[in-house]
């Protein structure tokens, strides 16, 4: 499958501030599960408003399907893209039912009905269903599923009378989703759509939500800040920061690959400490461990080393490195521990939670990572 | 495929169409300034001599008086309702707002009735003091001219208080409670001062309305600025002199509204933060009832009650010498007519403004807002001056119509419809529109679909406002209308003013029965949206 979405050298600025998006190039495979991951502020929601036609680029271009759908002073209308978007307040029409909210993009009231519909007791006017060919330019093409079929697929069968305010959170968007589904879209947009959600559900949402877009076989383009959900879900990755991408790949890449630090310390929490480069090896205070396999340095090379709470064991006597142990935090099965290094390096670890380790008790530890993630000292980095 | 050249594209539409609205608002204000440019210092120095002083005394010391009532009345009144619990309490709450739909000027006209010879109060009097007795009362005009200005206006008070004491926290009574304050010293300290800011603004919509004015000075004989505009218009012819009297009164009156903005938008108090626990009102005992019950139905019996019951025994009175004028039902569809042409054309006309003002950050856009609350500052004699100079200039195949009334109308009350649909339109998230767009919808659809069916009841409340207000409007009805053309108002001025008393009483009821249910309605829906 080749690419669907085609963001190229795009730039977007709000007179007269930075730039918001700043030379962002990647693609959305068809059929994929594309995440743009950044901090808030970093432009992504305003990318994807580039791209669902709310914002118009002030350079380089968006081709979705051949088509260029965003150049500057050419900006397709939003209502001509055929993309379906979840908005992260999910939007949904307070005055419509659940059923009249999914159809909404379906039904096409005429405008004298719709304007009489304005008057005191005529409102039913403005409901009447007049499904009639595709507008705006969708053409005759595949109507994507039939209407039950997408209640059933967003499990909303059931609720069509509902309105929007008796549904709980998570209904609430698996009706945004039914309805940016509803038109046969060549591109679903998400909003952050789990940052409205109760932490304890977010996950069993999220992943009712993927396997929703899978099954609908529709390519995504979702935005979030919270790395853990877009590592989970994603099947590629794009990392904002300041309105610049700085990485893209899949979450393998950008877990154990990060092309800068920025990416490495944003998809988890982390350390850095110095290490040298000897032979193969890379020998820091916590251990040495194998240089990765794309980092290209001779011995002796001055490198910064990434450590990640999750990755540090515990020694025998007369093993590793002794480390004092200065608070704790427990997170579910492991606690995670702040440890003083010998070197007075203050480091997060992840150990058992049934060690009971308490302020000023000494621990033995080893850093082993299943990929060492450390990027050479530039010296403007330290002195 | 369609094309949309720059992303928040302004409709063009609707900025051309806001462009019209905002001259056309500003039009009178223009003509007027420029007729009184006319004038020369000379001509100022004249006004300064002779008239001037008299009416900014007068018109300055009768707002000061009806401020003064109305915040007693209204704060007192608020006070009742919303801090104790006795029968009828929500009635109540209701019923005490109803005298904002009654005309000011018939309250007059009903008030001065009364103590006329033959009127209620001197047969009470000589009843009890025998038929030689004299009403011993203050004569001059300044007191009766501020005890029914009060009794029309303290609504304004009342319902603003009553609402800020329906959102008081009661956190801030414990808080004091737990200092060992006394109750009269928490009231003064804590609660009424929490209150600030709904008092001063229920005051400044009285002296607003004060300097508006015209029926209820005329009819008491009470000389302001609006009285003194309107006869040197009808009266003398003087253009000039009348424009520069209007230009005075439009100076206060948009300082006392700047004013008013500013104070609002410096002291915001935030009393709902977090945790928050309405007021809960304090049973009374049978006494206490009883106490209220007689302080409310005496307010309530001046400003409405009595009023109302007047009116109806004038026109029982009337209809048994004579029948009622068939005429009068020609008045009330002049009125009816005339008063919802007006809103139903408002509605249409604010669309355009109140959209592009609370959806788009455009400087263009909140001027087009405030040209079009210009009509708040321009009280009804001047927008009457200056629809007339429009109409002579501008639009005289309309001049001499029905349409200049309608026109007046439109200027006068557009605002009242605006603030409803502009605070209607805010509700509504941008998102809802930007999700029927990426539905497939194109703006105007969007708008059909999503926005106005949100904004519905907003706008038929704007609709309600102007119609209301319209039903209610003389001085400017009374300068442009056609000869021949009257609307219950206008009876209700020519029968006044030409001492048949009894025979403006059926318009006026009619004129109330009209107005004061739509009116109730929406009050009623205002305080339930804010009362328990």
């Amino acid at each position: 499958m080749g690419a669907i979405l085609e963001i190229r050298e795009l730039h977007k600025r709000f007179e007269p501030g930075p730039w918001v998006v700043d030379d962002v190039s990647f693609t959305v495979e068809a059929g994929s599960l594309m995440y743009v991951l950044g901090p808030s502020g970093s432009g992504k929601t305003t990318l994807l408003r580039l791209v669902a036609g709310f914002e118009a680029p002030d350079a380089g271009e968006i081709v979705k399907g051949g088509d260029v759908i965003s150049a500057p002073g050419r900006v397709i209308a939003p209502e001509d893209r055929r993309i379906g978007m979840v908005f992260q307040d999910y939007a949904l029409f307070p005055h419509l039912t659940v059923e009249a909210n999914v159809r909404f993009g379906l039904d096409r009231p005429g405008f004298i009905p719709l304007a009489l519909s304005m008057l005191p007791g005529l409102g039913a006017l403005g409901r009447a269903r007049r499904t009639g060919p595709r507008p705006n330019g969708w053409g005759s093409a595949d109507p994507g599923r039939s209407l039950p079929e997408l209640f059933e697929l967003t499990r909303l069968s059931g609720l069509e009378r509902r309105y929007p305010h008796e549904l709980s959170g998570g209904q609430q968007q698996r009706v945004a989703l039914a309805r940016a589904l509803a038109r046969g879209p060549h591109l679903v947009l998400l909003d952050e759509p789990f940052s409205n959600l109760d932490t304890t559900l977010r996950r069993q949402i999220r992943d009712e939500m993927r396997d929703v877009l899978r099954s609908a076989g529709t390519t995504s383009l979702l935005v979030t800040h919270d790395q853990e959900e877009a590592i989970n879900l994603a099947d590629r990755i794009a990392v904002m920061e300041g309105g610049r991408l700085q990485q893209v790949g899949t979450p393998e890449e950008i877990l154990h690959r990060p092309s800068n630090r920025f990416v490495a310390s944003f998809v988890g929490p982390s350390d850095f400490i110095p290490g040298v480069v000897n032979g193969d090896l890379v020998e820091t205070e916590v251990g040495a461990n194998p240089l990765p396999p794309d980092l290209l340095a001779l011995s002796g090379t001055k490198v910064d080393v990434q450590l990640r709470p999750d990755h540090f064991q515990l020694c025998e006597n007369g093993q590793g490195t002794e480390a004092r142990v200065i608070g704790r935090e427990f997170q579910g099965a492991s606690t995670v521990y702040a440890l003083v290094l010998p070197s007075g390096t203050r480091v997060q670890a992840g150990l058992p939670g049934h060690l009971e380790l308490a302020a000023g008790d000494l621990v033995r530890i080893r850093y082993r990572p299943p990929v060492l993630v450390c990027f050479p000292v530039r010296r403007a980095d330290r002195p | 495929m369609r094309l949309s050249f720059k992303h928040q594209h302004r409709p063009p539409g609707m900025v051309l169409a806001g462009a019209g609205i905002s001259v056309l608002m500003l039009l009178p204000l223009a003509y007027i300034a420029a007729y009184a440019l006319r004038g020369g210092a000379a001509d100022w120095a004249r006004l300064w001599h002779t008239t001037l002083p008299g009416l900014l005394f007068n018109t300055l010391s009768l707002a000061a008086g009806t401020a003064a009532f109305t915040f007693a009345l209204g704060v007192s009144l608020a006070w009742i309702v919303a801090r104790f619990e006795f029968p009828g309490r929500r009635v109540w709450t209701w019923l005490l707002a109803l005298p904002l739909g009654v005309p000011p000027y018939i309250m007059a006209y009903v008030w001065t009735d009364l103590f006329l010879p033959g009127g209620w109060a001197q047969v009470l009097w000589k009843s009890l003091a025998g038929p030689q007795a004299e009403l011993p009362l203050p004569y001059g005009r300044y007191l009766p001219t501020v005890w029914v200005l009060g009794l029309a206006t303290y609504p304004y008070v009342y319902l603003l208080v009553r609402a800020s004491l329906g959102n008081h926290n009661m956190t801030f009574e414990e808080a004091a409670q737990i200092q060992g304050v006394s109750r009269l010293t928490r009231f003064l300290r804590v609660t009424l001062p929490l209150q600030r800011p709904a008092i001063m603004a229920g005051l400044f919509l009285v002296v607003l309305y004060v300097f508006s004015d015209f029926g209820l000075v005329s009819m008491m004989r009470f000389h302001t600025f609006t009285r003194a505009i309107y006869l040197e218009l009808s009266g003398r012819g003087d253009r000039i002199t009348a424009a520069m009297l209007a230009l005075v009164l439009i100076g206060m009156s948009a300082l006392l509204f700047w004013q008013e903005r500013r104070a609002r938008s410096r002291s915001r108090f935030y009393q709902t933060g977090g945790r928050f626990r309405r007021l809960s009102p304090l049973p009374v005992g049978r006494l206490g009832t009883l106490a209220i019950w007689g302080y409310l139905v005496f307010w309530f019996g001046a400003a409405f009650g009595l009023v109302v019951s007047y009116l109806a025994y004038r026109s029982v009175e009337g209809i048994r010498a004579g029948g009622l004028p068939a005429a009068l039902w020609g008045y009330a569809f002049n009125s009816i007519f005339t008063s919802g042409a007006a809103a139903t054309i408002s509605v249409f006309l604010i669309v355009p403004v109140a959209y592009l003002a609370t959806r788009y950050r455009d400087r263009l856009f909140q001027l087009y807002l405030r040209a079009s609350y210009m009509g708040y500052v321009l009280p009804g004699p001047i927008i009457g001056v200056g629809v007339l100079f429009i109409a002579i200039h501008l639009l005289s195949p309309i001049y001499g119509t029905v349409a200049v009334v309608i026109l007046a109308y439109l200027i006068r009350f557009l605002p009242e419809g605006l603030q409803a649909q502009e605070a209607a339109f805010h509700q509504i998230k941008p998102h809802l529109e930007e999700a029927a767009r990426i539905e497939g919808d194109t703006f105007h659809r969007a708008l059909l679909r999503v926005v106005f069916p949100l904004a519905k009841t907003g706008i038929l409340t704007g609709w309600l406002l102007v119609f209301v207000s319209a039903m209610k409007e003389l001085p400017a009805t009374l300068l442009l209308r056609p000869l021949g053309f009257d609307t219950l108002a206008i009876r209700i001025w020519i029968e006044t003013s030409e001492e048949f008393y009894a025979l403006a009483a059926p318009a006026a009821l009619v004129l109330i029965g009209v107005s004061a249910p739509l009116f109730g309605l929406l009050i009623s829906r205002d305080l339930r949206r804010q009362v328990t």
